[in-house]
């Protein structure tokens, strides 16, 4: 990997353990064609293949511990009925009537959706460099998320998403 | 081969053929209780809605008259009855043959033999359960028919060929299909590919003119078959020579009762089984080993240290889930999943093309807990011969996977695995039943109730919706209410077999049905998700039912019910006539909301969204009457389940298959309109189809 300017020994170290975190899941054929790709302000692209057979892109700053999936589900307008169910099951993930392991702890990581040209993108925050709990639980979020459109909004997997109407 | 010749003539000698006629009027076995309960329907019965189109109120009230002054036994036991006289002098009526078939003698096997009777007799000694055909491959299907074997005529090769698959998916047992060479067997090509998707062990069978004539196009329907079954089928011959049409007809049940099953496809020509087939004596086969000595039933054990290691990783997992798939059903597994399961403390979902082997009633149930289903840290697959893909499932990102299944090969496909067990299954899951210490998943169980409570809450929820809208019928109206009559009215709930179909319909059908014993719900769409064959389907279920084979023995009789879209309908919709002559009663539910399921994204396309539309308000419960069922045409929500109890009445009383057409409407699919819209699913589970 191409070290930028201005990186940090701590960046260097966060970096390492998001990559071996995600690399995990790549060595155990989760996440395929996995790739790792340096950016600007020593921020770091990993893309992979994985549900639907979407490639993701996930993005890691560690100078604001931020985990973003950018653009993750394209075509849904500003304040869209989908783009509010969405966010309200983005809101859900850290009710506290949810079970401990499927909650998001505020404590450890918050999770913000950002829109941008139709898109939403989602950010997690991550708290006191625990990332050890903050991949796995993003990734559950995506697998949670992905499930909640495929099962209560499947036209719009099927209009944007590729899925086969079959 | 005289040692081998001599004691083979004893065990065809042997085989005694009395008894084993062809039934179809067989009586049901129906309690006095059913008889009560059903004449309590009947008086309970009301005037229909305004709502509800009286399709024909003459032929009703001489049903009513019929079923109340005839009296129940009588009808139930298969009397013939003629359909009322839509033009005078001209009723529709079963000819005399169908009531004399099993009166018919059967036909005794002896030497000499055509090739056609020698392999009808190895399908009778390797207990044949059904056939189910179009004229066609005379040899074939007559030879099984005169032996005995029960034996249905349709209306297309592909519906009788999907009829086969789904009776497979119900009983555990290995039916028959044919068709005639070139056409009829093309016909039944995209059936023959979802029995594959769905790993049926179907045995399918056609003509194939001579060989002779092989590339002379003398004559129509010359073609070669094998090649078209490429990549759909477990294994093929084209079986040319009259010797060995006995070895070829081990290997076809070889593959059909061994290991993963699928379909196999035998094509005849008329040398080998025609009238010039004729073989003079035992001695004069090839390989003419008897049923012990061409395949065996052993079963592969699992290794004591698998079981082992699957046993200390169960025991570090907090949140492991059984996926009871294929394999339980076919390998009978159904008690020693249930001993396994209860030991553990393990909660089971289903999968795969039938459902029932894991009680739906059962509090370890988990079929009917989507939510749970991403909690799950080890998955144990047991049977799940098609492999959904890393996140088809989507259980916990860490999740750990045992896999259980017979084919070593296959262990490994799709999915990485922290264990491996060959085994049979129902072997493997007695060994860790037996192995497994008493452990405790309380707080899981608890997580998995309380997602099963707020999944039933859901569709409650859509219920209410389905019901405030009052102009058409909405799909959540037709799958609670049908539900509600089956499991929380008078019938037992595992009494009805489904044959559950449909593309939009289905997603609501399937949340609410449940499965509560073996082969219950045969998973129509399952994987290959081909649209139109669940009239065949309902064919299927309903001979398995009305023969009580295999896993339908316990609840046999009585009517079943099918599912369908009105897309789907058209491509099967004549066997309602095969079932009206059989007497079959099965009641297809046609979701008719005027489109193709796909309509809604392309409605904003002029010019392209017309090809996703029908007419609208189509009678495709005329066309049950015109083919001599009964049928309603129900235009509102509370016409459902009056008319739904209609439709059992007349197929207790008359045994008279029936269609109640549902008018709903295309923009039922459309979210922000009419919400909840058209759903999708989670897997695995009762939404469960592509895996």
């Amino acid at each position: 990997m191409k070290q930028q300017p201005g990186n940090t020994r701590n960046d260097d170290r966060q970096v390492a353990a998001v990559r071996d975190l995600l690399h995990a899941y790549a060595t155990r054929g989760v996440l395929r064609e996995f790739e790792e790709r340096s950016m600007r302000n020593s921020k770091t692209e990993y893309q992979f293949t994985w549900l639907l057979d979407r490639r993701f892109h996930l993005i890691f700053d560690p100078g604001a511990s931020q985990l973003t999936l950018r653009d993750l589900l394209p075509g849904i307008p500003t304040n869209s009925p989908l783009d509010l169910a969405v966010r309200e099951f983005v809101a859900a993930r850290t009710s506290k009537q949810l079970l401990a392991h499927r909650r998001i702890d505020p404590a450890k990581a918050t999770l913000t959706v950002s829109h941008s040209r139709s898109a939403l993108s989602f950010v997690f925050t991550v708290k006191r460099n625990q990332y050890a709990y903050a991949v796995p639980k993003l990734l559950n979020f995506c697998n949670e998320l992905f499930a909640f459109l495929d099962m209560y909004h499947i036209q719009y997997l099927w209009e944007h998403m590729g899925v086969p109407e079959e | 081969m005289g040692e081998i010749a001599s004691s083979h003539t004893s065990l065809f000698a042997m085989t005694v053929f009395g008894g084993m006629g062809f039934q179809p009027m067989r009586t049901r076995r129906w309690t006095p209780q059913d008889k009560l309960e059903n004449r309590a329907m009947s008086q309970k019965r009301t005037s229909k809605t305004s709502e509800t189109k009286r399709v024909n109120e003459s032929r009703r009230d001489f049903i009513k008259t019929a079923a109340l002054g005839a009296g129940f036994s009588a009808l139930a036991g298969g009397a013939a009855t003629a359909a009322a006289p839509d033009v005078p002098g001209r009723p529709i009526a079963r000819p005399k043959p169908f009531e004399e078939i099993s009166a018919a003698p059967v036909k005794e096997f002896a030497f000499p033999a055509t090739g056609g009777d020698i392999f009808a007799q190895v399908c009778k000694e390797e207990g044949l359960a059904a056939l189910f055909c179009c004229p066609g491959n005379y040899e074939i299907v007559s030879a099984l028919a005169n032996a005995g074997i029960p034996s249905y005529g349709g209306r297309n090769e592909g519906s009788m060929c999907s009829a086969a698959d789904a009776f497979i998916r119900v009983t555990g047992e290995v039916a028959a299909t044919s068709g005639t060479e070139g056409p009829g067997f093309t016909n039944m090509i995209c059936a023959i590919a979802a029995a594959n998707a769905c790993r049926t062990p179907l045995l399918v069978l056609a003509s194939n003119m001579t060989l002779r004539g092989d590339d002379t196009e003398r004559g129509i329907q010359r073609g070669y078959q094998q090649p078209m079954t490429e990549g759909i089928k477990k294994y093929g011959k084209r079986v040319v020579t009259k010797e060995r049409v006995h070895e070829y007809a081990g290997y076809a049940f070889r593959q059909l009762k061994t290991g993963v099953p699928g379909p196999v496809h035998l094509d005849f020509v008329s040398e080998a089984t025609g009238r010039e087939s004729e073989i003079a004596s035992a001695t004069d086969l090839d390989a003419y080993w008897g049923r012990g000595q061409y395949r065996t039933d052993s079963r592969p054990h699992p290794d004591p240290k698998d079981i082992d290691r699957a046993l200390d990783l169960i025991k570090q997992a907090k949140r492991p889930l059984i996926v009871a798939s294929t394999g339980v059903f076919y390998s009978k597994a159904w008690d020693a999943l249930k001993a396994f399961a209860e030991k553990a403390q393990i909660p089971v979902a289903e999968s795969g093309p039938m459902r029932g082997h894991f009680s739906d009633a059962h509090a370890l149930s988990a079929s009917a807990a989507p939510n749970a289903m991403f909690s799950v840290d080890l998955a144990i697959l047991v049977g799940q011969y098609c492999m959904p893909g890393l996140g088809e499932y989507p259980f916990d990102i860490n999740c750990k996977y045992i896999r259980i299944d017979p084919n070593a090969g296959d262990i490994g496909r799709n999915i990485p695995i922290d264990i491996g067990i060959v085994s049979c299954e129902k072997a493997a899951l007695e060994a860790l039943a037996a192995k497994s210490p008493a452990m405790n998943h309380d707080a899981w169980i608890a997580e998995v109730a309380a997602a099963r409570e707020a999944f039933e809450k859901e569709n409650d929820e859509h219920y209410a919706l389905g019901k405030s809208y009052t102009d058409a019928v909405h799909p959540a109206v037709i799958s609670t209410e049908l539900a509600n009559f089956l499991y929380k009215g008078k019938l037992a709930p595992e009494q009805t077999t489904i044959a559950s179909g449909g593309f939009g319909i289905g997603r609501y059908t399937r949340r609410r049905l449940r499965a509560f014993r073996p082969g219950q719900i045969c998973n129509g769409a399952y994987q290959y998700g081909s649209i139109g064959p669940d009239v065949g389907y309902t064919l299927g279920v309903g001979v398995a039912k009305d023969l009580g084979i295999g896993a339908q023995k316990p609840y046999q009789g009585g009517p079943v019910i099918g599912i369908t879209g009105d897309a789907g309908f058209a491509y099967s919709a004549f066997e309602i006539e095969t079932m009206a002559k059989y007497k079959i009663p099965g009641i297809v539910i046609v979701y008719n909301n005027n489109a193709w399921g796909t309509w809604s994204g392309y409605s904003r396309m002029p010019r392209a969204g017309h090809m996703h539309l029908f007419q609208e308000n189509l009678r495709y419960d005329k066309i049950a009457e015109a083919l001599g069922g009964y049928g309603e045409y129900v235009t509102s929500p509370d016409g459902f389940t009056p008319a739904l109890e209609r439709c059992w009445q007349i197929a207790v009383n008359e045994r008279k298959p029936s269609v109640i057409n549902c008018q709903a409407k295309k923009e039922f699919w459309i979210q922000r309109d009419f919400p909840p819209g058209m759903l999708g699913k989670v897997e695995p589970g009762v939404m469960a189809y592509n895996h």
